[in-house]
């Protein structure tokens, strides 16, 4: 199958020097991001947290698939070229090979997170709340359920 | 009897882990409300699912009771209005959740689900009316808010109570009402953890950072009832009934 390079190829390039920011934390939605070449750097709340230097890698696929703001800040560390879609959820719509490739990449870090937190619970796992982690992590990954929508009409205070 | 009562955990996991490791030693525990956060970053579809989980565990251990509190609200019921539409896999486990009753020994312990608009109200009505027709010797109910007027409701700056429980324990008067929701009173000097109205205590043990929940152990055989906290211990006798001097400033 062909990679996410080779998919993307009709997109516009954008080029960014060291310090631009590619979305920003909080910042509306919509568009998807293909990393060419460079270096990006993922903060959350100022703080990094993460690296980005593998070309094909996705920028903003969980905020198009959720319809929710970035959850992270994205800079440019060098002199880095992306490939921009400006409405994501379209081109997913119409490109089965490309959301296949989205796919593939959330289930490969969904599965990551998993076994990570089974061997923590291995290791460490004498507490109630991490004996249950993996368990969890198992049945979020298979939860289908309709969103929550939060909050109370007659006291509507989120202090209390 | 002893009973355990905690409540805005607000999906404070190691304080939820406490709470499994303490339940052994308590006849009943309740959970008095706001066991989700809506302000935390994890979804409340997330944090259902791991409550549920620390509800089980509960389970496994004795008796339990818990009532839903605003932040548990995932969406609308039947008639509309919202609710914590994730407690019923809660009850599909055996757990005695919103709108339950139950008898632990001689004493029938009412949940009160937290209400949102006037048909929850109603059916919250028709429930302590049906209760109140076949009270035992002692009548505990578990409830979110505590009522107005009360100290176990004073924030520091205000009186943040529920106007309609108030008139529901002097018209049913239970023996107690186990509250939350409110997370200042028992550590403001003219707020308290325990309250007591006509013939019925209040409590409400407050929220407190840390690993430790702030709760309150009621031991109805030796007749009192103590609160700890990170401010430290206050005892009450409930043949006192009065509410207990602070003694923690």
């Amino acid at each position: 199958m062909p990679d996410m390079l080779t998919l993307s190829a009709h997109l516009p390039e954008v080029a960014f020097a060291p310090g631009d920011v590619v979305v920003r934390e909080g910042g509306v939605a919509g568009g998807l991001w293909v990393l060419v070449s460079g270096a990006l750097e993922v903060r959350k709340g100022g703080v990094p947290v993460n690296t980005i230097t593998r070309p094909g890698a996705l920028v903003g696929e969980i905020s198009v698939l959720l319809g929710s703001a970035f959850s992270a800040t994205v800079v440019a560390t060098e002199p880095t070229v992306l490939r921009h879609a400006a409405d994501g959820r379209a081109l997913l719509a119409r490109d089965p090979a490309i959301t296949h490739l989205v796919a593939v990449g959330l289930a490969e870090r969904l599965n990551f997170v998993t076994t990570y937190l089974a061997d923590l619970k291995h290791q460490y796992g004498d507490a109630p709340g991490l004996e249950m982690v993996s368990a969890v992590l198992g049945q979020l990954a298979q939860r289908q359920v309709a969103p929550a929508r939060p909050g109370s009409a007659r006291d509507p205070d989120p202090e209390y | 009897m002893r009973i355990l009562l905690v409540s805005d955990l607000h999906y404070t996991l190691p304080q939820l882990d406490w709470v499994v490791r303490a339940a052994p030693s308590f006849d009943l525990v309740v959970l008095a409300g706001d066991h989700l956060d809506i302000s935390s970053p994890l979804p409340l579809d997330a944090q259902s699912l791991v409550v549920l989980r620390y509800l089980s565990l509960l389970k496994a251990a004795g008796h339990v009771a818990v009532s839903s509190g605003n932040h548990d609200l995932t969406g609308p019921d039947a008639g509309g209005e919202q609710a914590a539409l994730w407690l019923a896999e809660a009850r599909q486990a055996g757990v005695p959740c919103d709108g339950d009753s139950l008898l632990v020994d001689t004493t029938l312990v009412t949940i009160c689900p937290w209400w949102d608009g006037p048909v929850g109200r109603a059916a919250l009505e028709a429930q302590l009316a049906a209760d109140a027709a076949r009270r035992p010797a002692r009548w505990v109910w578990v409830y979110h808010w505590p009522p107005l007027g009360s100290p176990t409701c004073w924030t520091g700056r205000r009186d943040y109570g529920d106007a309609d429980v108030g008139r529901w324990i002097r018209r049913y008067r239970p023996d107690f009402v186990l509250t939350g929701h409110v997370h200042e009173p028992p550590f403001k000097p003219a707020g308290n953890w325990a309250d007591y109205i006509g013939t019925t205590w209040v409590f409400n043990a407050g929220r407190q950072p840390g690993p430790v929940p702030a709760h309150i152990a009621i031991d109805l055989d030796a007749g009192s009832a103590s609160w700890r906290s990170l401010m430290g211990v206050e005892e009450l006798r409930l043949a006192d009934a009065t509410a207990p001097s602070r003694t923690v400033f």
